[in-house]
């Protein structure tokens, strides 16, 4: 072998990354917005954004026909019941967050691209708690939209501002804990189940055979005066419970037989949801790191 | 009808635990019927349990989760097309794989709402009358949710529109909608074969008709969409 050596290197201008590195907090929030878009079809195929706006349209139609009535007709302002509007969506609300949870949740767990997200610096647990951020956020929107169209709508129809802002406040409490609980339980149907069909059943089964059981079981208990003990099945649905909570804690009109009458039961329900829901995260997290150390 | 398929699709609709989400629903009626009875010492009601929450929601679900465990995440994964290539007629694939989830639907649903019946101390006429509804509501769900998880990538979220929206939702404020509704068809044909009271006004010859268009429509037309079958990409 000759030891003469006739190979050059050649620079043919790869140059290294010289801009700014953003941090940490960058790669999050990179993720939340991209995570939240999605959901709602942002970023895909057109037939992925039919599904969460049609959605979302039949959500509002409620809205608008109370401001319509309103504006029209002119009855007194009690129409715009925001503390009720949940339950009166809930089956809208339901199929939207089964539907739109295997978004975030099941592709890359199933196919194993999920160890490869993982493998950057930003972690399992951060990124399950992100993705579970982004549905909480899109579910917010969801659910949010509705009643602020209500508000403004009924302003504009001469409803009057002092009377409605504490109501509306009260709600938009509630649509933030009924967004947190509902995609705790989307999330876990989805990343439990890692098929699309599957977790869509799982997430209805669990909404809304929950909410009529608990209605049913709930006038039952009424019925036999054990009101105390009735409150307490609301924790087998997240709806009626976000109705327990705005009754309790902030005054608002019940939509279910037994809502708990004294704050200290309401506040004890909200921390023992908000307990089951950290458990939820808690197995959530822990489900990402065991499938993304495949 | 080839008894492979049924066969590899019954392994894939039970096997891995997946069975447990569809035996959880009808389990959890017969908790409720149990709950209802023990809380209020008297025999539960069968129009309230039985029938709007047993027949409406139960069974449509089971059926729901059944058909499109059959066929949904095949076509979602793409691996349908193994199955596509062998020579079998695409009739015989929809036909057996439909065979599988009415099968195990019809057990679980009929099996569910009459173990509710009977623990929920309900006349020995409604047992019988909720086992038959609830076999024949299986039949005809599975049949029509096949057909819709085969003409669309999102076949669950069609068919839970069908049910939640059309058929109750809607189906409440306008009772036309009960020529469409496989729901009105099932009770009719069960308040006929079992003597029960079920509030279905149709005439016994439509429902009768309906039922084995749905039937035969459903099947079919999951074949004739598996014959025309694309690949295609996710989205």
């Amino acid at each position: 072998m000759a030891s003469e050596r006739t190979g050059v290197i050649h620079d043919i201008g790869y140059r290294t990354y010289t801009g700014p590195r953003e941090g940490r907090w960058a790669i999050v929030a990179a993720l939340l917005r991209h995570g939240a878009l999605s959901t709602f079809g942002f970023g895909r195929s057109g037939r992925a954004k039919v599904l969460p706006f049609g959605l979302l349209v039949v959500t509002l139609v409620p809205a608008i026909v109370f401001v319509g009535i309103l504006s029209f007709i002119g009855m007194d302002a009690e129409l715009l019941n925001y503390a009720g509007y949940q339950q009166v969506t809930s089956g809208f609300v339901s199929l939207f967050v089964a539907a739109q949870a295997p978004v975030l949740f099941t592709r890359d767990l199933r196919s194993g691209a999920i160890s490869l997200y993982l493998a950057r610096p930003l972690g399992a647990a951060t990124f399950a708690l992100v993705r579970w951020g982004s549905l909480v956020l899109a579910i917010l929107a969801f659910v949010v939209t509705p009643l602020l169209v209500m508000f403004f709508g009924g302003l504009g129809a001469g409803a009057s501002f002092p009377e409605e802002a504490p109501k509306l406040l009260v709600a938009l409490g509630g649509a933030v804990l009924l967004a947190v609980l509902l995609a705790t339980i989307g999330a876990t149907a989805a990343s439990l189940t890692m098929r699309r069909g599957l977790a869509i059943g799982g997430t209805i089964v669990v909404l809304i055979f929950g909410l009529g059981a608990t209605a049913i079981l709930q006038e039952i208990g009424r019925e036999q005066n054990q009101e105390a003990a009735a409150a307490w099945l609301s924790l087998f649905s997240p709806f009626v419970l976000v109705d327990a909570v705005q009754h309790g804690l902030g005054d608002a009109t019940s939509s279910f037989e037994t809502p708990p009458d004294d704050p200290a039961t309401a506040a004890l329900l909200l921390l023992s949801a908000l307990a089951l829901a950290a458990l939820a995260l808690l197995m959530l997290v822990r489900r990402y790191r065991r499938r993304g150390s495949r | 009808m080839n008894p492979t398929i049924s066969r590899l699709a019954l392994r894939g609709l039970v096997g891995q635990r997946r069975g447990l989400v569809l035996l959880a629903l009808p389990l959890v009626l017969i908790l409720l019927a149990l709950a209802v009875r023990l809380l209020t010492g008297e025999p539960i009601s069968a129009r309230g349990v039985l029938v709007e929450v047993g027949l409406a929601v139960v069974v449509p679900l089971v059926a729901l989760l059944a058909a499109n465990g059959v066929l949904g995440p095949e076509i979602d994964d793409g691996s349908v097309v193994y199955l596509l290539s062998t020579p079998v007629s695409r009739y015989a694939v929809a036909a057996s794989k439909w065979a599988t989830a009415a099968g195990v639907s019809v057990v679980l649903s009929s099996g569910g709402l009459a173990a509710a019946a009977l623990v929920g101390g309900v006349s020995g006429r409604w047992v019988l009358g909720s086992a038959v509804a609830g076999a024949i509501a299986a039949i005809l769900y599975t049949a029509l949710f096949a057909a819709m998880s085969s003409a669309t990538r999102h076949g669950m979220i069609a068919g839970l529109v069908y049910v939640l929206l059309i058929e109750r939702g809607l189906g409440t404020l306008l009772s036309g909608l009960r020529y469409l509704s496989v729901q009105a068809f099932t009770q009719r044909i069960a308040e006929q074969v079992a003597d029960i009271d079920m509030p279905v006004d149709m005439g016994l010859v439509y429902a009768v008709v309906a039922v084995v268009v749905v039937l035969v429509g459903g099947v079919a037309m999951a074949g004739w969409r598996l014959e025309r079958f694309q690949l295609r990409g996710d989205e």
